[in-house]
C-alpha cells in the first residue's frame, strides 16, 4: 500500500468525520428531525456484534467454550439469542417495528434452511444399512419422552388454568413433546460432505440422530396439518388430510423443481444462488399456506438426495456451509421473539427437564426388553442434550399459532436446553 | 427446452399458492417476501440463461423477468409481493456500492483520474444541459408542461435533465461480474459512474429546490443546501467510519466476514433513509475505506462477498423490473424514445470530447460513453420524488421519465456488454474457484 493514498484516506475520513456532525447537528437545529439516537443506538448495536464475533473467533474463547462443555449449536448461539433480545428491548428498540417485520422472512427462509439440511440426511440408501432393531429403538425413545413429556406438559398448563376443552389446549402439549422428544448429537456438528458422499459411512450414533430428527418432523407435519391456525380464511375448507397431502405434495414438487435446476453442472456462485432460491421458494409456498417450512423443505431435501445426479455433494457443502451463520441470525430472531417475562414459561423448564429425563428412563428400562441388550447408543437419560430442531419446531409454531400457551413453550425449549446441556457437561467432566 | 419447462413450473406453483389463499389476508407479508424472492431468483436466472444463448447480457434477463412477471404484465408479482422484496433490493444496493467502493483503489485509479473528472464533468453537466434544452424545446408537446409559464418551465425542464443523467454503477458492476471484465476500461467507466452519481445527487438537490420555488412552491435554498450536505457528508463519513470498522473486523477476526458485512447491509439499508443518509453513498464510501486501507483483504471480501452478492444482484435487477411502468411506457412511447436517443448521442459526443481532450487510451476513447448509457436505481429513485414533489406537473414527468429508464435499462446494458468484450476487458479477471463447493463428480480443478 502505497503512504500517499493512505494519508489521502486519513484526512478524507478526517475530515468528513469533523464536517458530517456539524452538518447534522446543523440539519436538526434548522428543523429537520434527524432520528440521532437511532445512528447511535446502530453504531453500537455494529460494534457489539463485531464484538460478538471476536470473541466467537478468539481462540480463548473458545477453548474456555471447550472447557466448559459449549460446544453444541444451541448454547454457543445463545449469545445470539441474548442479542436478539437486547435488540429488541423498548428501551434498545432496534430489532423492533418495521426492521423486526422486515427480517422476519429470515425466520421461515432458516428453518426451510435447517428442514433441507435433515431431508438431504434421509438417504434412503444409508438408512438400509442400519442394523435390525433401529427402527423399534427409535420408536421407543422418541413416543417415550413424548408420552411423558406431554401429559406432564398438559398437567402444568392445566394447573396455569387453561381449559382442555380448548381446541389448542392438545396442539400445545402436542408441541411441547414434539419438541421435548427429540435429543443432539455429542457434537453437534453434521459430518463432512467427503464422509457424507464419497462412499464413506458416517457414525452409528449420528445416523440415529438423525432419524430421530426425521421423526420430530413427520410429528410436525402432523401438527401443522391437522391444527390449522384459525386467524387465517383460507379460500378452501379443506381436512387434516387433504392439507397432509398438499405439505407432501408441495415439497415433492419443489424437490422435482430443484433437482432439475441444480443439475447440468452448474457450480460456484450460481449453484449456492440457486440453492438459496430453491429454498426460498420452498419456504416461501410453505410459509405462504400456513404450513411448517421445515417439514416442506425436508420433504423437497429427501428428494434431491434420493435422486442421481452430480449435485448432492455440492449442494450438501452449500446447505451445511451456510447452516451456521444462518442458525445465529435466526436465533437472533428467535431472541427478538422471545417473551422472558412471563414466569409460568420459566416453571415449565423444569418440568420440560424432569419428564424428558422421565421418558428416557423409561425407555432405558424398556430397551433390554423390547430391543434387546447392546443395541442402545444413546446418552444416557439424563444428560441427552436438546436439539437444534426441537427449537426449530417451537419457532416454527410461534409463527403458526397464536395462543396463550406459545410463549411459554418457547420459553421451556429455550430454557430447557441450557440446562440439559449444563447437566451432560458436569456428566462429562467427572 | 428444460429452463422453459421449469419457469412454466414455476409460474404454475406461483399462482397455484396464491389462490389459496384470500388477496391481502393476514397471512401476506412474511411469507410473500420469500415467495416472491424464491420465484424472482429461480425464474430470473432460468430466463437469463436462455437469453444468454443468444448473447444477450444475463442482466438484461433478470430486469426483463421483473418486466414480464412484474403487475403491469403477467402480474404473477403484484405490487405488493414487489414491494415486500424493498429491503432485498436495499441490502443489494449496499452489496453494490460497497463492491464498486472496494474496486476503486486510489493507487488503481490515480492514472485515470483526469479521464474519470473529465467524464464526468461532460457527462452529467452537458447531458443535463442538452436534455434541458430539448425537453424545454419539446414543451409544446408534453401536456404536463402547457400550464407552466416560462422560469417555471425553465427549471422543471432543467430538473428533468439532471434527473435524465442520472447512470447506474448498479448495472455497470452487474456486468463487470457477469463478463469477468477487469482492466483501464473498466475501472475508467466504474470510476465514472460512481463520480457521477455523486454528482447528480447535489445537482438534482439544488435544481429541484429551485424549480420547486419557480412553481410558487415553498423552498429555502439554506434549507435545501444543509439538506444535500447532511445527505452527501453526512453518507460519507458514516460510510468512512463503517469502512474503518470493517477494515478492523477483516483484519483482526476474519471469520464470518460475509455475515457481518451482509448485517451491515440490512442494518445501513433500514436505517440510512429515515435518517436522510444515501445508502449508496454510505457503503460506496465504506468500501472506498476498505479499499485504501486493507488492499489485501478487500480481494478477500469481493470474492466472499460473490457467493452472497449473486442471488441479490439478480433478485434486485428483476424488481428494478417489476417496476417499470409497462401502461406508462405505451403513453409516452414516441417522446421518450426520442430522448434516448438524444440522451445516447449527446453522451456519445461529449464522451468522445472529455476523452479527446485527456488524450485516454484508444478503448476509452472509443468506448468510454457506453458505460454512461445505462439508468436504474437512482434514476428510478429520482423519477419518484419528482412524482411525490410537484403535483400533477410531477406525474406526468415521472411518466416520461420512467418511459426513458425503461429503455435505458433494458437496451443500453447490451450496448455496455458490447464495449466490455471490444475492449479487451471481459474475461480479464482471474476468477478462483470457490473450494468449499466441491466440482461435479469426475471434474478436476
Amino acid at each position: 500500500m502505497l503512504p500517499v493514498p493512505r494519508w489521502v484516506v486519513a484526512v478524507l475520513v478526517a475530515a468528513v468525520g469533523c464536517a458530517s456532525p456539524h452538518a447534522a447537528v446543523t440539519h436538526v437545529e434548522t428543523g429537520s428531525a434527524v432520528p440521532f439516537g437511532i445512528l447511535a443506538k446502530t453504531v453500537l448495536g455494529l460494534v457489539l456484534l463485531m464484538g460478538l464475533f471476536w470473541l466467537g473467533s478468539h481462540p480463548r474463547v473458545r477453548q474456555f467454550q471447550e472447557w466448559l462443555g459449549i460446544r453444541q449449536a444451541i448454547t454457543a448461539g445463545f449469545a445470539f439469542v441474548g442479542l436478539g433480545l437486547i435488540a429488541s428491548h423498548p428501551s434498545i428498540g432496534i430489532l423492533s417495528g418495521k426492521v423486526f417485520y422486515d427480517l422476519a422472512p429470515l425466520i421461515h427462509f432458516a428453518l426451510g434452511w435447517l428442514g433441507m439440511i435433515i431431508g438431504f440426511q434421509f438417504d434412503v440408501r444409508v438408512l438400509d444399512r442400519l442394523p435390525r432393531g433401529t427402527a423399534l429403538e427409535i420408536a421407543l425413545y422418541t413416543l417415550a419422552p413424548f408420552v411423558v413429556v406431554g401429559v406432564v406438559g398438559a398437567a402444568v398448563m392445566l394447573a396455569y388454568g387453561r381449559p382442555w376443552t380448548d381446541a389448542t389446549f392438545v396442539r400445545d402439549a402436542i408441541v411441547l413433546a414434539t419438541a421435548g422428544a427429540i435429543f443432539a448429537s455429542g457434537t453437534g456438528d453434521r459430518p463432512r460432505p467427503r464422509d457424507r458422499f464419497a462412499g464413506g459411512d458416517s457414525d452409528e450414533r449420528h445416523r440415529l440422530d438423525q432419524l430421530d430428527e426425521i421423526a420430530a418432523v413427520a410429528g410436525l407435519a402432523v401438527l401443522g396439518s391437522f391444527f390449522r391456525p384459525q386467524w387465517v380464511g383460507f379460500q378452501w375448507a379443506l381436512s387434516g388430510s387433504i392439507w397432509l397431502l398438499i405439505t407432501l405434495g408441495v415439497g415433492v414438487f419443489v424437490g422435482l423443481l430443484a433437482y432439475a435446476i441444480l443439475t447440468g453442472g452448474r457450480r460456484g456462485a450460481e449453484f449456492a444462488a440457486l440453492t438459496l432460491g430453491s429454498v426460498a421458494l420452498a419456504s416461501g409456498v410453505a410459509g405462504y399456506l400456513m404450513l411448517p417450512p421445515l417439514v416442506v423443505c425436508f420433504i423437497a431435501g429427501a428428494m434431491l438426495v434420493n435422486l442421481p445426479g452430480d449435485h448432492r455433494r455440492r449442494l450438501w457443502s452449500v446447505l451445511t456451509r451456510f447452516e451456521r451463520p444462518l442458525y445465529y441470525l435466526f436465533l437472533t430472531l428467535a431472541g427478538a421473539l422471545w417473551d422472558v417475562t412471563d414466569w409460568r414459561g420459566w416453571l415449565l423448564v423444569p418440568a420440560l427437564v424432569l419428564s424428558r429425563a422421565g421418558g428416557y428412563l423409561f425407555a432405558d428400562r424398556l430397551a433390554p426388553e423390547i430391543v434387546g441388550e447392546g443395541m442402545s447408543m444413546r446418552p444416557a437419560w439424563f444428560a441427552a442434550p436438546v436439539s437444534v430442531v426441537s427449537i426449530a419446531i417451537v419457532i416454527s409454531a410461534q409463527t403458526i399459532y397464536r395462543g396463550p400457551a406459545v410463549p411459554w413453550i418457547v420459553t421451556a425449549v429455550l430454557g430447557s436446553a441450557i440446562v440439559v446441556e449444563l447437566m451432560s457437561h458436569r456428566r462429562a467432566r467427572r | 427446452m428444460k429452463n422453459l419447462l421449469c419457469l412454466a413450473a414455476l409460474a404454475l406453483l406461483l399462482n397455484a399458492a396464491r389462490s389459496l389463499l384470500p388477496e391481502g389476508g393476514d397471512a401476506y407479508g412474511v411469507a410473500q417476501t420469500e415467495l416472491a424472492f424464491g420465484f424472482v431468483l429461480l425464474s430470473a436466472f432460468l430466463v437469463s440463461e436462455i437469453l444468454a444463448q443468444i448473447g444477450l447480457p444475463k442482466l438484461v434477463g433478470y430486469v426483463l423477468t421483473g418486466v414480464l412477471a412484474g403487475p403491469h404484465a403477467l402480474n404473477l408479482l403484484p405490487a405488493k409481493m414487489t414491494a415486500e422484496l424493498d429491503l432485498v433490493s436495499g441490502v443489494a444496493i449496499c452489496l453494490i456500492a460497497l463492491t464498486a467502493g472496494g474496486e476503486l483503489s486510489f493507487r488503481r485509479i490515480r492514472p485515470l483520474w483526469r479521464t474519470i473528472a473529465a467524464l464526468t464533468l461532460w457527462g452529467v453537466l452537458g447531458a443535463a444541459l442538452a436534455l434541458t434544452t430539448a425537453l424545454y424545446v419539446l414543451s409544446p408537446w408534453l401536456p404536463f408542461l402547457s400550464t407552466l409559464h416560462r422560469a417555471a418551465l425553465f427549471w422543471f425542464c432543467a430538473m428533468l435533465g439532471v434527473a435524465l443523467s442520472a447512470q447506474s454503477p448498479a448495472v455497470v458492476m452487474g456486468l463487470l461480474s457477469e463478463t469477468r471484465a477487469e482492466g483501464t476500461f473498466s475501472r475508467t467507466v466504474l470510476g465514472t459512474v460512481v463520480m457521477s452519481d455523486l454528482l447528480v445527487i447535489g445537482l438534482f438537490g439544488f435544481v429541484s429546490a429551485l424549480a420547486r420555488a419557480a412553481l410558487g412552491g415553498e423552498s429555502s435554498v439554506e434549507q435545501t443546501a444543509l439538506g444535500i450536505a447532511w445527505e452527501l457528508f453526512g453518507s460519507l463519513g458514516g460510510g468512512a467510519f463503517l469502512g474503518l470498522l470493517l477494515s478492523v473486523y477483516l483484519k483482526k477476526i476474519r471469520d464470518g466476514a460475509q455475515v457481518f458485512v451482509t448485517l451491515m447491509c440490512i442494518v445501513v439499508a433500514e436505517l440510512a433513509v429515515p435518517v436522510q443518509l444515501d445508502p449508496l453513498i454510505v457503503m460506496l464510501s465504506a468500501g472506498l475505506v476498505v479499499a485504501n486501507f486493507s488492499e489485501e483483504e478487500t480481494s478477500r471480501l469481493v470474492r466472499d462477498l460473490e457467493t452472497v452478492a449473486l442471488p441479490v444482484y439478480i433478485v434486485f435487477f428483476a424488481t428494478a423490473g417489476a417496476t417499470l411502468r409497462l401502461d406508462v411506457l405505451a403513453g409516452v412511447a414516441p417522446i421518450a424514445l426520442l430522448l434516448v436517443i438524444l440522451r445516447g448521442a449527446s453522451l456519445w459526443l461529449l464522451g468522445v470530447i472529455a476523452t479527446s481532450s485527456t488524450r485516454a487510451p484508444a478503448e476509452i476513447r472509443r468506448w468510454g460513453w457506453t458505460g454512461m448509457l445505462p439508468q436504474a436505481g437512482l434514476a428510478l429513485a429520482l423519477a419518484l420524488l419528482v412524482q411525490r414533489g410537484f403535483g400533477l406537473e410531477g406525474e406526468g414527468a415521472s411518466a416520461l421519465l420512467l418511459g426513458v429508464i425503461a429503455i435505458n435499462e433494458l437496451v443500453m446494458p447490451i450496448l455496455l456488454r458490447v464495449a466490455l468484450l471490444q475492449s479487451g476487458d471481459a474475461g480479464a479477471h482471474v476468477v478462483e474457484v470457490d473450494s468449499r463447493i466441491p466440482p461435479p463428480a469426475g471434474e478436476t480443478r
